[in-house]
């Protein structure tokens, strides 16, 4: 999903928290479940619940200040966070990610137990 | 356009102490000022101008797993904090990236993906990019 926010952005989650002053484009690749945006454009108000992100990309024009656990500060000017990859230690899995930021519509994540599944 | 063709070989991460437990990857672009810290590691940096990081933070501990497949624990007592394998391709356009292609394979995964490398190779060209031929003229 793709959110666009003019103005001001929260961002409440623990492991995420921080707030934008000015512009900012978020692609989120997360878990579909009965309490996450269905994929899509949000605008202004859109609340992005549930799982975390399997993988993110946000660009930010203007102020940024981030409140996390490893990172506290704050930006002036333009920036772009990209979360790739967040994959439990002990997990087993084969995964391809195909992130294309300018279409949305093309990124996706395919997640399989096995090589032959993806192929 | 700047064609990034990284290779990450995946090999078991001895375990240390108490540390990340998670494989995770990423990157930031600052162009501006940007000022941090680093609450847990007590760091922080000053950024005036432009700054590029590409990163990942690799676990260094795991709670007590089952063994991988049928490999037997190590005389010394040492275990796996986790077995991984990506193939990622980062392409760049200006100051921002303009796709992100990554295959990955992870624990048993992974480790049986490893073993079967001499059996198998074109279905593993098909999944992992960066065992296919690089063409020339692409950066690797």
């Amino acid at each position: 999903m793709v959110t666009h926010v003019p103005g001001v952005a929260l961002r409440s989650s623990a492991e995420d928290a921080g707030l934008s002053i000015g512009y900012t484009r978020t692609l989120t690749i997360a878990p579909l479940g009965a309490d996450a945006p269905a994929p899509g454009r949000y605008g202004p108000g859109a609340v992005l619940s549930g799982a975390p992100p399997l993988a993110q990309l946000r660009r930010i024009i203007g102020f940024d200040l981030a409140l996390n656990p490893g990172r506290v500060g704050v930006m002036l000017g333009f920036s772009e966070d990209a979360l790739l990859a967040r994959v439990p230690a002990r997990a087993s899995m084969v995964r391809r990610l195909v992130l294309v930021p300018g279409q949305p519509a093309e990124s996706r994540l395919t997640i399989c137990r096995e090589v032959e599944e993806c192929n | 356009m700047q064609l990034k063709r990284l290779v990450v070989a995946a090999v078991p991460l001895a375990v240390a102490a108490c540390e990340p437990s998670q494989l995770i990857m990423g990157a930031r672009t600052v162009i501006g000022i940007n000022a941090q810290v680093n609450p847990e590691q007590t760091t922080g940096s000053l950024v005036i101008g432009y700054d590029r990081n590409f990163a990942a933070i690799v676990p260094r501990s795991a709670d007590p797993p089952p063994p991988l497949l049928d490999d037997p624990p190590s005389a010394s007592g040492a275990r796996d904090a986790m077995a991984a394998l990506v193939c990622s391709d980062l392409k760049v356009q200006g100051i921002t990236i303009r796709s992100y292609t990554e295959s990955m394979a992870t624990g048993d995964a992974a480790v049986r993906f490893a073993r079967n490398l001499g059996n198998d190779r074109a279905a593993i060209r098909d999944f992992f990019s960066c065992f296919r031929a690089v063409p020339a003229g692409d950066g690797s």
